[in-house]
């Protein structure tokens, strides 16, 4: 016989307000919980995420291709579905075209798989924990990719919801200025990193954006840091946030990764801050994002009930509707070697306030006389 | 310049116009041209004002010493014709040993003169019309304390006020008196005066208090006249002040004279107790810490080097001890400390030199905790440190210098993220201040402050400054205030203050605040009518988020970030002493405030401009606060009745529109009606006192959800949503609903008992007798069938025991 118990896969700490909280979720164990009684149903409300990312070419060739999403679904209710079906989504920019959003026949395809951990625990009090994928389907998914976007990064975009029953909700956003990166050196969109070696990737600053968000998901960890004894996922996915216009430089991999810190992921995070590991290799996203992004990830004020959002999305409903102009980048990291791509490059390095070009790649701990 | 008047009518537009009148005269707020006509307003006062009111002198005066040639404090004068001792009039001596009576027909009078550890000293006085008589008094020592001299002491105390003060709203509370209110595990002197008329407070696991509608960083909280930040433990459960080396508490709730600045709202007031200058030891054990305070002073021979005539110092420490306690078996990752001392000395020509000091850290240590996923580190604590002389001066004046310097700092990081918070602010100080009393019926005071604030606030996480700012700023005041007794009817005070803030970053600013305040004695002086009025300024603000019941202030200064604070109010009522041998006292006041320039942050802010953290907005708020208290008899206490209302109005970030619309609200303190009432009495059983204190308090306000949905994170490699492991909520009207009224009832029990060698006193206090669920916050899951709410109460039935020793 064996009880189950559920874990949150990924605790996310928010500074201080972490631990008070935790201070805050202990007052029930000292008699402080309060009697639970029944209240009446929510109020069902439309949640809209929209986003609209303009992916500018990799090799600087002013290629623009865009894709659009935007997941439909409701407050939370113990029973009835939360999909808004037949809905017409569509975005209208400054120049007056339009790009509708097609109805996906499962959220699935809006919607990475959910994982979830499980800890059993078995009579004899040892533990084997599960991990379980669960494809979410309970809410509507709308999309469009266009090879050639018909947008503009700085441009404004109006979005349009409207429900089957007569529902509107509106947003707007001014995506972010394009960017471009700068001492890098890519092959078809490819560059490499010296095994164990930290690599700073700078831009040039985006108009307009509140933020840049760094996304990655690096493959093969398993098997390159077998060797030193710490279990790794093959794929993981670990981001990195900019915050401010001008805050263009962030270093891969080791400010990757704050948000994704919990006890599955703790150890091959610190082993990353030393650079990725011979055989590994990474995508990389950087995206320019506007206000209506920020402003919906980082919240408002404190709610015991749950997070506090600060919507971009009006009229019949609420939700956010976000914009990014983002570059694509794979990093291989591996010895040189035939078939390899380039180096990724020179780099800027700033060194008691003048900038130092290098050739090659540069080791983190150097960067650390900024 | 910026600053709003209020916007309602009568009565107050006529305080308006009073006030718009005295501004356009003298000189307009915010602008240097005002300048020089606002230093001739304050010179005239200054200057001018003593000599056109001179009156009448029947008056009897003096200054009491002790026979070592200490300045006796607070000991109670009584005076009253030989022919007739029902007809009595008691004062008390002030902090430089000086009383005095006025308006006293000539006659054969009686004085008394007693004080706790001084035999009473008797004289008869004879007084002739048109004649000052001042007397010099020294009062012998004796061990023995008399029956129901300290009862008499705080009696005087309140009684001076009342005849002394035309505007000031102020309660005290004295040491015994806190040990007699029932404490969470030991006696608090910050959580004392939350009892008290026109105080309220949000949460049982908070000392933070709001006083009239101002918001918690609207009060000035003073060690022994040196600014304390931060002044509490364990993310403001406990208040850092050990209540061994307080004297009294003493809380002014409004209409605060024009020497007190910086804050708007209320200044708090502890009192360091420095003792008697024999060796004795107070220590103490309760489930918090463990506690000893000692006084002493400098031996004959170091004093006599030093040319002083007495010295007296007092130290005391405290740690909570479950960290050591529990050592063998686990890691307890909290402790706090508190080192405080107090040194004053005195010269023979009665001149006092005083220093005050405190030092306190809260240390949390999560890094080495069982299977802690995150290395928690956080420590905080305050450092005050405060010099002052005092110079009596004849006639009863006297000229203070002070230099003090107060800081608070935090830092709290997670060792394995590279993520660290850390918060700082910190105030130098030096002031000097004049105060003389050129006739029996005029008192005027004059001063000058230089305050230098500094704060630095920054989180990093990730090799990236999240969030940084950090600024300083000067304060240069000068105010003079005057006391004017025109007869034995009337008592009117008036004054300038004038405030210079020049902050980097950020402009300059100047204010000018007038404030008065008559009061109308009646009832053969019993009784008084009252009404007073002012501006207030303040230059900094916490930016902590009060919608959350626990956590520590975060300062940041007026300037470019923030703006200043502005609050203009007005208060009437009366007050009465009645009963057999006045033993009660009862006062009821009416008080209206409006607040332009309060803060709050700016959910939506723009990363890309650093000046838009806060937002700006403005509020206001009145009530009625109803005190009676009982000095007298078996059963001692008071019950305070406070109702209020008030509402701040910001920048709605969550509309969507720009610029965002204005949203008024009640905050999170908006108390309608709380009721406290205290009660002291001996309970005639094995020698216990008892103590008990009963609250009831209407509903706070809060936003409640209407739903809850999934949230959702971005993966731009993949170009899908991910969910994120919570919810998000729907809100409905900011703070549109409110939490049930809250009650409940504590009770203390405490048994001194002599022993040879000293006094032992074990007691017992019971939080939440009934064991009341008062709510603190609720949850609402709406995912559950059927949805449900639940939540988390404040404190349940809590007993809590301790002890304390006395030799």
């Amino acid at each position: 016989m064996a009880a189950q118990t559920s874990r949150a896969r990924r605790p996310r700490p928010g500074a201080a307000t972490l631990f008070i909280a935790g201070v805050a979720a202990s007052l029930p164990a000292l008699g402080c919980e309060l009697t639970e009684v029944t209240v009446a149903e929510p109020e069902d409300v439309i949640i809209a995420e929209a986003q609209v990312v303009l992916t500018l070419d990799a090799d600087e060739a002013g290629s623009v291709s865009m894709s659009a999403l935007a997941l439909l679904h409701r407050t939370l209710r113990p029973s009835g579905s939360r999909k808004v079906q037949g809905a017409t989504v569509r975005v209208t920019g400054e120049s007056g075209q339009v790009v509708h959003l097609a109805e996906q026949d499962t959220a699935a395809v809006c919607l990475v798989p959910r994982e979830e951990m499980t800890t059993v625990i078995f009579e004899n009090d040892s533990t084997e924990t599960k991990r379980t994928v669960i494809e979410f389907d309970d809410a509507s998914c709308y999309t469009a990719d266009l090879p050639v976007a018909p947008f503009a990064p700085g441009e404004v975009l109006s979005l349009e919801v409207v429900t089957p029953d007569g529902r509107i909700l509106t947003g707007a956003s001014r995506t972010p200025g394009a960017f471009s990166f700068q001492g890098l050196t890519l092959e078809g969109g490819q560059c490499r990193l010296e095994p164990d070696t930290n690599y700073t990737l700078n831009w040039t600053p985006s108009e307009g954006t509140w933020a840049y968000i760094a996304d990655s998901r690096i493959e093969g960890l398993g098997e390159a840091l077998a060797t030193r004894d710490i279990e790794a996922p093959d794929s993981l996915y670990l981001s990195g946030l900019a915050i401010g216009r001008e805050d263009t430089e962030i270093v891969f991999p080791r400010d990757f990764g704050l948000f994704d810190f919990g006890e599955d992921t703790r150890e091959v995070i610190r082993a990353l801050n030393d650079g990725l590991p011979e055989g590994s290799w990474a995508a990389v996203s950087l995206a320019a994002v506007d206000r209506n992004l920020v402003n919906w990830a980082r919240g408002g004020n404190f709610n015991p009930s749950g997070l506090v959002r600060i919507p971009s999305v009006f009229g019949d409903g609420t939700g956010v509707f976000a914009t990014g102009v983002q570059r694509l980048v794979s990093m291989v990291s591996a010895q040189d070697g035939q078939g390899m791509p380039p180096l990724c490059g020179r780099e800027r390095i700033v060194i008691n306030g003048a900038d130092v070009a290098r050739s090659r790649y540069v080791n983190h701990t150097l960067l650390n006389v900024k | 310049m910026q600053y709003s008047l209020p916007r309602r009518g009568g009565l107050w537009a006529g305080f308006r116009r009073v006030m718009r009148t005295v501004l356009l005269r003298v000189a307009l707020p915010g602008s240097h041209r005002g300048l020089p006509a606002v230093l001739r307003a304050v010179a005239l006062l200054t200057l001018s004002f003593p000599s056109a009111a001179a009156a009448q002198d029947d008056l009897i005066s003096g200054r009491v010493w002790s026979e070592d040639g200490l300045l006796v404090v607070g000991a109670a004068a009584r005076l009253f014709p030989v022919a007739d001792s029902t007809r009595w009039r008691i004062t008390d001596t002030d902090r430089l040993g000086f009383f005095f009576f006025r308006d006293v027909a000539p006659g054969d009078y009686v004085l008394t003169l007693s004080r706790i550890g001084y035999a009473q000293h008797r004289e008869q006085v004879q007084v002739s019309a048109g004649v000052r008589s001042e007397v010099e008094i020294t009062l012998a020592t004796q061990a023995i304390a008399l029956e129901g001299v300290e009862v008499e002491a705080e009696r005087s105390r309140a009684r001076a006020r009342f005849v002394e003060s035309a505007g000031v709203t102020v309660q005290d509370i004295s040491r015994d008196a806190m040990k007699a209110i029932p404490g969470l595990v030991e006696t608090d002197p910050i959580r004392a005066v939350e009892v008290l008329p026109g105080v309220s407070t949000v949460s049982d696991f908070s000392a933070a208090f709001n006083v009239r509608g101002g918001s918690a960083d609207q009060n000035l909280i003073l060690l022994d006249d040196v600014p304390i930040f931060n002044p509490f433990h364990l993310g403001g459960v406990f208040s850092v002040f050990n209540a061994d080396m307080v004297a009294r508490a003493e809380l002014r709730a409004g209409g605060f004279p024009a020497e007190y600045g910086g804050r708007v709202s209320s200044v708090l007031t502890v009192e360091s107790d420095v003792g008697d200058g024999e060796t004795s030891v107070d220590a103490g054990v309760s489930l918090l810490a463990t506690r000893v305070a000692v006084d002493g002073a400098l031996p004959e021979g170091v004093e006599g080097a030093l040319g002083l005539a007495n010295t007296r110092w007092r130290v005391s420490g405290r740690r909570s001890y479950f960290d050591v306690l529990l050592k063998p078996w686990t890691e307890f990752p909290y402790h706090l400390t508190d080192l405080q001392g107090v040194f004053e000395a005195w010269t023979r020509g009665g001149n006092r030199f005083r220093v005050s000091s405190y030092t306190g850290r809260d240390i949390i240590d999560l890094s080495d905790v069982g299977d802690s996923p995150l290395g928690v580190k956080w420590g905080w604590g305050n450092d005050a440190v405060g010099v002052s002389w005092t110079h009596p001066m004849r006639g009863g004046g006297a000229m203070d210098v002070q230099a003090s310097f107060s800081r608070f700092l935090s830092d709290f990081g997670f060792d394995d993220l590279g993520a660290e918070f850390g918060t700082e602010v910190q105030q130098a100080t030096f002031r000097a201040d004049l105060e003389r009393r050129p006739t029996a019926r005029t008192r005027w005071k004059s001063g000058a402050v230089a305050n230098r604030l500094q704060y630095d606030n920054s989180i990093v996480a990730g090799g990236t400054v999240v969030g940084e700012s950090a600024g300083n700023g000067w304060e240069a005041a000068a105010y003079s205030q005057f006391h004017w007794d025109p007869n034995s009817r009337w008592l009117v005070e008036g004054g300038l203050r004038l405030d210079h803030w020049r902050p980097d970053p950020g402009g300059s600013e100047t204010t000018v605040s007038p404030r008065f305040a008559v009061k109308r004695f009646i009832r053969d002086r019993s009784a008084a009518i009252r009404l007073a009025g002012g501006r207030y300024s303040q230059f900094l603000h916490s930016v902590r988020d009060e919608e959350f019941p626990l956590g520590i202030d975060v300062w940041v200064l007026a300037g470019a970030q923030a703006p200043r604070v502005i609050s203009d109010q007005l208060q009437m009522g009366v007050e009465s002493f009645f009963g057999d041998d006045d033993e009660w006292f009862t006062s009821l006041e009416a008080y209206y405030r409006t607040f332009d320039g309060v803060i709050t942050t700016n959910a939506a802010e723009d990363p890309n401009d650093e000046f838009d953290d806060l937002l700006r907005g403005d509020g206001w708020a009145y009530g009625v606060d109803l005190f009676i208290k009982r000095d007298l008899g078996m059963t001692t206490g008071w019950i305070a009745a406070s109702f209020l209302r008030t509402e701040r109005t910001f920048p709605d970030t969550r509309s969507g529109s720009a610029p965002f619309p204005d949203l008024s609200y009640p905050p999170i303190f908006d108390r309608r009606v709380d009721i406290d009432i205290v009660l002291r009495r001996p309970l005639g059983w094995w020698g216990l006192e008892g103590g008990l204190r009963a609250n009831f308090g209407t509903g706070l306000p809060y936003t409640r959800p209407l739903g809850t949905f999934d949230v959702y994170r971005r993966r731009l490699v993949e170009g899908q949503l991910e969910y994120d492991n919570g919810s998000a909520v729907v809100l409905g009207r900011r703070n549109g609903a409110r939490y049930p009224p809250r009650h409940r009832l504590d009770v203390s029990f405490r048994k001194p008992m002599e022993k040879d060698w000293g006094r032992l006193t074990p007691y017992l206090s019971v939080i939440n007798l009934y064991n009341q669920k008062n709510v603190l916050f609720y949850f609402f899951d709406y995912e559950a069938s059927p949805p449900t709410r639940s939540g988390v109460s404040m404190i349940p039935f809590l007993p809590t025991l301790g002890f304390e020793v006395s030799f």
